[in-house]
């Protein structure tokens, strides 16, 4: 396996993994749509995330398919209909082991790479 | 303001979801664009610019409903390989074999032409003309699969790749034979001469043949990074 294939195989989890976490630790303070997920998200991380369509829906779909975080439909006034997702109990029994393994992926690069001094 | 839904449509009509499937997933991400776009217009953009702004939430269409089906099916990235590689590239090795076996069993003659060194190129010429359909057929499968170009590229050199690999065990072989003292000395004019008529030439006919399948529609064109 080359040098590369391996730094885009961690780039890709890590972008995965943080966006789980991003998405379900939202979804568990309410339903939210995916429009609204996005736009959270970006203002939240103050602009370092952000999710375009083509990067949420697939995140979203795998989530729904592990049983994270379920769908429903829901019409608006302006009768547009919007798909609200919200966190199951699954998905919220998730989030504190999710939260764990990235502050101690935080804590070994910090002592690593000094980054909070960098 | 654009007709969302039904562009929407229209870029997931090839995919292989479902019908009432794929008809959620339009309506969603249609929804989706329609708040961009509106986002952008309350944002002071013009028509125009909110209306490309929100298109380009999505640089390969194809791509995206490839991850979307996926995603809801819970499929990796393996299975997809196999389906627009592996098996396009073995359908495509299996003919090239069992043609060119057939041939032989047919009695049908290489054309050999002979160097000033006094060594020999050796082509069936039948089997190397039938080279193009077998690199048309695995371009084509891979692109049916979901394969974008360079992947229908590489199942079509399958066959061409193979050769090359079996040089290099045989290489490998010889030169492990050379090193116990039971060995040929490895003649590099004949070798580079028989990759040339097994591996380059077929390679180059099945590239040919591929040609056709690698170009796709307007739809095709983005880089599959943005999916992985």
């Amino acid at each position: 396996m080359t040098k590369a294939l391996i730094r885009k195989q961690i780039s890709s989890k890590i972008a995965r993994g943080s966006a789980e976490l991003a998405i379900l630790a939202l979804l568990v303070k309410q339903p939210l749509y995916g429009f609204e997920i996005a736009k959270r998200i970006e203002e939240e991380s103050a602009g370092a995330l952000r999710f375009n369509l083509a990067s949420l829906y697939p995140m979203l779909y795998a989530l729904e398919k592990r049983g994270w975080i379920k769908g429903r439909w829901e019409p608006n006034r302006a009768g547009r209909d919007r798909r609200y997702y919200s966190a199951t109990p699954a998905g919220r029994k998730q989030l504190a082991p999710l939260r764990r393994q990235w502050r101690s992926f935080f804590i070994a690069l910090d002592r690593l790479a000094e980054v909070s001094r960098a | 303001m654009p007709d969302w839904r039904s562009m929407v449509r229209q870029h997931l009509a090839a995919s292989r979801m479902d019908p009432e499937e794929r008809e959620e997933v339009a309506v969603e991400l249609a929804s989706h664009l329609e708040e961009v776009y509106e986002d952008h217009r309350v944002n002071g953009f013009s028509a125009a610019e909110a209306a490309r702004r929100a298109s380009s939430e999505v640089r390969d269409w194809r791509v995206l409903a490839r991850r979307i089906r996926h995603a809801r099916r819970q499929e990796g990235a393996v299975n997809h390989r196999t389906m627009s590689i592996w098996i396009p590239g073995l359908v495509s090795l299996t003919l090239a074999s069992g043609s060119l076996a057939l041939l032989q069993l047919w009695g049908v003659r290489p054309h050999i032409w002979w160097t000033r060194s006094g060594l020999a190129l050796l082509f069936y010429i039948p089997w190397l003309l039938a080279q193009p359909v077998f690199g048309a057929v695995a371009a084509y499968m891979s692109r049916r699969n979901g394969g974008v170009w360079h992947e229908r590229l590489t199942a079509s050199l399958i066959p061409a790749a193979s050769m090359v690999g079996a040089f290099c065990v045989a290489v490998c072989v010889a030169i492990a034979l050379n090193k116990a003292g039971g060995g040929h000395e490895i003649n590099a004019i004949a070798l580079s001469l028989l990759v040339l008529s097994w591996a380059v030439v077929p390679g180059l006919a099945l590239a040919l043949g591929a040609l056709p399948f690698l170009a796709g529609t307007t739809l095709e064109r983005a880089e599959l990074e943005q999916a992985r």
